[in-house]
Formats: structure tokens, C-alpha cells, sequence
């Protein structure tokens, strides 16, 4: 029987639209290989929907977008749906939070207390992007940088790989891009994100089980 | 700048936060960045105005253009670099 896959899509400002629409990739990427996934998307991400979900289709692994702080992760409107109280419902699951600093304590406590895997952020995740794109985030180039690498612990564990692995190969794509930055040099438009890059990637951590698959 | 880089988590001295400013200044106008638990909008002004106010955005951004220099400086960035086309 194939694992299931959550994921949460709040759309409720600018940011929360790109993760969105770049988490439509993972998604396309993940029904390609016949697994069955769980779109909470806008208003669907509440917490109510979020915790019922998870423990009547219990979804091996859960694909968090949204807003969040060191001990929440956020859904629609910024509605606290990950908190550490959640500790009995997320057990036994593969986290990846893409959101600010959930990594610093959330992530530590679930790991520490049956969550196998958590992959977040320590500190605030930075995302760099272009106004003219603002309607068209899959468009944008800029926030690409960011997001391919951050899409990429997803995309590795559904190929398989283990979590310290994935965690490793998104880190390797952010190390290309800064690379790519540095290569080109101060002339090019998107040298000034390279700080930035070098800050997700330091602090994109993987907490708990290393050797946890999907 | 030793000394200064070991008091930025704390008070950031002006010399640092001329240097990040200078460092700033020459990106290009249209920076844009989302950042925080309420999702901000920031362009390179609102970057500069946080480090020149010392707020909690412009030490982030101080501390990581310290640790980005630091990388570069002692090889780390290189060493991840390499290992990525491995």
C-alpha cells in the first residue's frame, strides 16, 4: 500500500501564495509516482481540518507550508495548527515545515517525543522574490533560487532517499545556486541573494530519526 | 572587527552596521524579500532603515551577512560548494 502525503497550502497573503504555488510541483511530482495526497489548500489549512486529517488518513508524511514561529507552525490566517500539544496526533510521521524558525524548539520537542523526523528551519526562512512576478510565482526566477532547493527534501524523500539525505541534497542545491551567484558575479541581478541562500540553508536542520524514509 | 563580530549578537556597534549598510547599498533597487511569522514584504530600504534602527530584522540581517563573510573567509561555503558536485 502506497504512503500518504499531506500537505498544508494556506493562500493568504504573498508569501504564503508562493509557497503555495511551488509546493503544486511536489504535488505533481508526488502523484506521478501513485502516491495519494492530502491538499488542505486556502482555507482547508485549519487547524480543526489539519488534526482530524491526520488521524483519519494518518499520512506517513507531512509537507507543511505557512507562516510559523518556534514553537507553531501557521495555516490559513496564520491559525496556529502545528503547536507542541500535537505531539500524540503527528507521532510516528515525517515533517518537513517549510516555515520560519519552527526548527528552534517545535521541531526539537515532536522529535524528542515521537515525531521520527523533523525537517524545518531554525530561524526566520528568507525568500527572495521579483514584484513583476508577484502574480506568477512559478515564473519567478528569483524565488526559484530559494524554492527548488526547498522543494527538494520533498521531492528526495519521495524518491526514497533517507531524511539526512534529503536534507543533504536540498542543502547541496542551495550551495549550487549560491555557486552560480558567486560565478556570475556582482553584475547579475540576483547577487544580492546570496547571503540570504547561505542563511536558509545553515539553518534548514533536520531533527530526530536521520535514517527515516518515506 | 573581531571584537565587534562577538558583541553583534547583543548590541550591534556602528562600524558593523556601516559595513552591512555599505555592503546593502550597492544591491540592486528592486531587492525584494518575504521574511517572518507574518510573511513581511522588504525591500532594500526597509533592510537598510532595520539595520540603521538595530530592530530585530536588521540584526538578522547583520548576522547573516557576518556569518556569509565568515563562510567565505574560512572555507566553509567552499568545502559545501565541493561537496555539492560530488
Amino acid at each position: 500500500m502506497k504512503n500518504n502525503l499531506l500537505v498544508t497550502r494556506p493562500e493568504n497573503d504573498c508569501a504564503t501564495y508562493y509557497l503555495s504555488k511551488w509546493s503544486e510541483k511536489v504535488i505533481k511530482e508526488a502523484q506521478n509516482k501513485g502516491v495519494r495526497i492530502i491538499d488542505l489548500w486556502r482555507n482547508k489549512a485549519n487547524r480543526k481540518r489539519f488534526i482530524g486529517t491526520v488521524i483519519k488518513s494518518n499520512p506517513k508524511l507531512l509537507f507543511l507550508n505557512g507562516h510559523g514561529d518556534s514553537d507553531i507552525v501557521g495555516g490559513h490566517n496564520q491559525e496556529a495548527i502545528l503547536t507542541i500539544k500535537d505531539k500524540n496526533v503527528v507521532s510516528c510521521k515525517i515533517i518537513y515545515a517549510r516555515s520560519c524558525r519552527s526548527g528552534k524548539i517545535l521541531g526539537n520537542v515532536l522529535a524528542a517525543q515521537g515525531v521520527v523526523t523533523y525537517l524545518g528551519y531554525k530561524e526566520n526562512f528568507w525568500l527572495g522574490y521579483r514584484l513583476e512576478k508577484i502574480s506568477k510565482p512559478l515564473e519567478d526566477e528569483r524565488a526559484a533560487l530559494f524554492l527548488e532547493p526547498s522543494n527538494y527534501v520533498i521531492l528526495s524523500l519521495l524518491k526514497g532517499h533517507s531524511a539526512k539525505d534529503a536534507n543533504s541534497k536540498s542543502k547541496a542545491l542551495f550551495a549550487k545556486n549560491i555557486e552560480k551567484l558567486l560565478i556570475a558575479g556582482p553584475t547579475d541581478e540576483n547577487y544580492g541573494y546570496r547571503a540570504a541562500l547561505y542563511w536558509d540553508m545553515m539553518n534548514q536542520v533536520c531533527l530526530g530519526n536521520q535514517n527515516a524514509t518515506f | 572587527m573581531a571584537e565587534e563580530i562577538k558583541r553583534e549578537e547583543h548590541v550591534i556597534s556602528e562600524g558593523l552596521k556601516d559595513l552591512v549598510i555599505e555592503r546593502l547599498e550597492i544591491l540592486p533597487s528592486d531587492l525584494k524579500f518575504f521574511i517572518g511569522s507574518d510573511g513581511k514584504e522588504l525591500s532594500k530600504k526597509d533592510l537598510i532603515d532595520s539595520v540603521k534602527r538595530g530592530d530585530d530584522v536588521g540584526q538578522q540581517v547583520v548576522e547573516m551577512e557576518m556569518s556569509f563573510l565568515r563562510a567565505l573567509k574560512d572555507g566553509v561555503l567552499l568545502e559545501e560548494i565541493l561537496s555539492s558536485e560530488q
